[in-house]
């Protein structure tokens, strides 16, 4: 896979997707698509809590959303001739496959292979190194229900670093077909300006991230933690379903989650001030961010914030770690905007 | 906050579905969108809140028409 000589990202980064001003990062295809990249212990840390209120179904909730964002973005890479061939010619088929999950190694899933492919009918394969699999299942749900264009299930067995997965021509009626849909086309303008990479134009704060396109990760250097890329709807599918069926623990375990990273990247001198978290967030595509501070408090104000209690969750651990006070805060919400304001408890 | 009888019937049809913590969570949710409250559930909100709790249940994997119509039924 060909990448930038300057910054080592990948082509196909800078094909599919545009780091815009606004703090998102939509791909070319589809502007009220976003991707955003996120941290792997993150993601897990909130599947594996919101497991132990929930209990294992959570892992299923995440597969269901990811395929329906997943269809869609190769619904939009297939549109055209390319996709009459892709679903009309023989040759399609096991191929088409494997090249869709190459582009998944550069989004940092991990790196498959497809073991047995029969059209119309499954296909099924091996991951190595999977960010996390339920969502790679649902990655591959996905692929499947835009070629084949029918419904699929997907189950799965983690052994260690590898998993199996088996994806499967859905039988009878597909009952959450209409769930997990969260549609947020809201975007506030932003004037983040970001240095150019001289070959290949990206963002060049983009360099602190590492490809390894045969194991299929993305390594923060600046956090030596791993990354993907991923389309944050997926995320917002599943809490938006489980906060309208058990409320407030699931916002709240985001925040906790959240906090406790921002206090670490304080902690291990990733971020050592407001500044890097307002870039931070642009970079990642999870908000357009700007702050104003004096003794007493803290002020962030989020635009395109792809969830609330993601980004509001890192502020507040960051002041804690910056500040060394347990924060108070209170949150003022207009269509589009989170005002934040932070001080210590007590002040 | 604590059911009444007649929300502790409900969390009896949900807790083996979906463990205490959820059950208790789903109620207290649901009364919540329906204008209730588990503390003071009556016979007129169980049509409503069946009808939320098989709308939610879907999502864990459970058949929602099987429980809904256990609760219409207390």
């Amino acid at each position: 896979m060909k990448h930038c000589k300057e910054c080592g990202v990948p082509d196909i980064i800078g094909r599919d997707q545009r780091w815009s001003s606004d703090g998102t990062i939509p791909i070319t295809g589809d502007p009220n698509f976003r991707m955003g990249i996120v941290e792997v212990p993150v993601m897990r840390e909130i599947a594996s809590r919101l497991e132990k209120i929930v209990g294992p179904s959570i892992h299923n909730m995440f597969m269901e959303s990811k395929r329906k964002y997943a269809r869609h973005y190769i619904d939009i890479l297939l549109k055209g001739p390319l996709g009459f061939l892709v679903r009309h010619t023989a040759s399609g088929g096991k191929k088409v496959y494997q090249t869709l999950l190459q582009t998944s190694t550069s989004l940092g899933y991990g790196h498959a292979t497809v073991d047995e492919y029969k059209r119309k009918t499954l296909v099924h394969g091996t991951i190595h190194n999977p960010y996390y699999t339920p969502f790679f299942v649902g990655d591959v749900r996905g692929v499947f229900e835009s070629v084949e264009r029918l419904p699929s299930t997907g189950t799965w067995v983690d052994k260690g670093d590898v998993a199996t997965i088996a994806v499967d021509v859905m039988a009878g009626e597909d009952e959450l077909g209409k769930r997990f849909q969260y549609d947020d086309t809201l975007r506030k303008p932003g004037d983040l300006k970001y240095t150019p990479c001289k070959s290949c134009g990206l963002p060049k704060e983009l360099s602190r991230f590492v490809w390894d396109l045969d194991k299929g990760t993305i390594l923060d250097t600046k956090a030596n933690e791993r990354v993907f890329i991923t389309g944050l709807n997926d995320f917002n599918g599943v809490f938006m379903e489980l906060e309208e069926a058990i409320g407030d623990i699931v916002p709240n375990t985001i925040l906790e989650v959240n906090r406790e990273h921002g206090v670490k990247l304080v902690k291990n001198r990733v971020v050592t001030g407001y500044g890097d978290l307002v870039r931070g967030a642009g970079l990642k595509g999870l908000a357009y961010t700007t702050f104003q501070g004096n003794n007493d408090q803290v002020k962030l104000t989020f635009k395109n914030t792809f969830n609330k209690n993601y980004v509001v969750g890192r502020a507040l651990g960051v002041y804690e770690g910056l500040e060394g006070k347990k924060p108070e805060h209170t949150i003022k919400e207009t269509p589009g905007i989170i005002e934040l304001t932070i001080k210590g408890r007590g002040a | 906050m604590k059911a009444n009888p007649l929300g502790q019937k409900v969390l009896e049809i949900l807790t083996p579905k979906v463990g205490a913590i959820v059950a208790q969570a789903m109620l207290e949710k649901q009364c919540n969108a329906i204008g209730a409250s588990p503390a003071f559930l009556r016979k007129d909100h169980l049509e409503p809140l069946a009808k939320r709790i098989e709308h939610v249940l879907v999502i864990f994997g459970h058949d929602g028409k099987e429980v809904s119509n256990k609760i219409r039924a207390l």
